[in-house]
């Protein structure tokens, strides 16, 4: 992606935002790519500006929260954690990105349990989160470790 | 004071233009709802101090109202009156909007550069304070800036409230 000033970022961020609500509040399907759109946008804005920032801090947010709403919970925990180990994070907003994670956590564990209900009970989901994530990580379907 | 709704733009240089051509519009509609021509007198309080302003708009064809969801309407009216009001009365100006979970609908710079998080609320008959009440209590939550306000627009009479906290 070609730089962009904030100058450029935010009319448009300003315009994806209200776009993916106006999606959202018809049930429209295109509701979440709008969502991952306003995603990408706020974390190009992160980008440029620090966490200290008090409009760095509203990008970092903006980005995991609109990748909450997008429903991508993988996004929106990778985003937590990498705005997290930023230098120079700044306390309060470490706490609203962890409690932003929670939500994405929760949210995926009720998923996961729904659609799994019967290893869920037996294991526990995030035993079986564990071990989907070894399966991912070491690239071949057995043994997982 | 005159609010001049179709200079949005000119007022908030980072609004989209299509955001502003559409918050215009819909005032347009939602003002015509209600009656009310092009010039009409709206009652302002800004923190309690009362101030006369003229809501200024271009008309919309009749039929563009049947179009239009009401509530959007209602809603957007309310955004263009009250963006118009806080740049025309404190010199504030649009830096982006923010998402719902803000606890703000839109962050601000005021003249001395400092943040200000505004919500926004629009509501077609009057309020008795109730939905001005409870748009601080959502202000209030914000961690967006360390200035908060809210702002409810009433098209009916039309009047607006700008309550900074």
């Amino acid at each position: 992606m070609r730089f962009m000033d904030i100058e450029s970022l935010y009319p448009l961020v300003t315009e994806s935002i209200r776009r993916a609500e106006m999606l959202e509040d018809l049930g429209a399907p295109g509701a979440a790519t709008a969502h991952l759109d306003v995603s990408l946008i706020e974390e190009k804005i992160a980008e440029s500006l620090p966490a200290s920032d008090p409009e760095g801090a509203v990008a970092r947010r903006g980005a995991v929260r609109a990748a909450l709403a997008a429903k991508d919970f993988t996004r929106a925990q990778a985003l937590a954690a990498r705005f997290t180990a930023e230098k120079g994070m700044i306390p309060e907003l470490k706490v609203e990105l962890a409690s932003l994670a929670r939500e994405g956590d929760r949210v995926t564990a009720k998923r996961d349990e729904a659609r799994y209900p019967r290893v869920s009970k037996r294991y526990g989901i995030a035993e079986i989160r564990r071990l989907a994530q070894a399966w991912i990580q070491q690239g071949e379907p057995f043994p997982i470790g | 004071m005159k609010l001049d709704l179709e200079m949005l733009r000119q007022m908030h240089p980072l609004l989209p233009a299509s955001t502003a051509i559409e918050y215009a519009h819909r005032a347009a509609i939602g003002l015509d709802r209600h009656r009310h021509k092009p010039g009409v007198f709206m009652e302002a309080d800004l923190d309690g101090e009362p101030k006369r302003a003229h809501l200024h708009w271009v008309p919309s064809p009749t039929n563009d109202l049947a179009q239009i969801d009401r509530h959007r309407v209602t809603e957007d009216a309310a955004e263009a009156i009250a963006l118009a009001l806080v740049h025309e009365a404190r010199g504030w100006v649009v830096r982006r909007r923010l998402q719902r979970g803000e606890s703000a609908d839109w962050l601000l710079l005021d003249p001395k550069r400092k943040h200000v998080a505004l919500e926004v609320s629009g509501i077609d008959g009057a309020d008795n304070g109730r939905r001005l009440r409870e748009k601080k209590e959502q202000a209030r939550q914000t961690t967006a800036a360390a200035c908060k306000a809210a702002c409810v627009v009433e098209l009916a009479a039309p009047r607006a409230t700008l309550a900074t906290l």
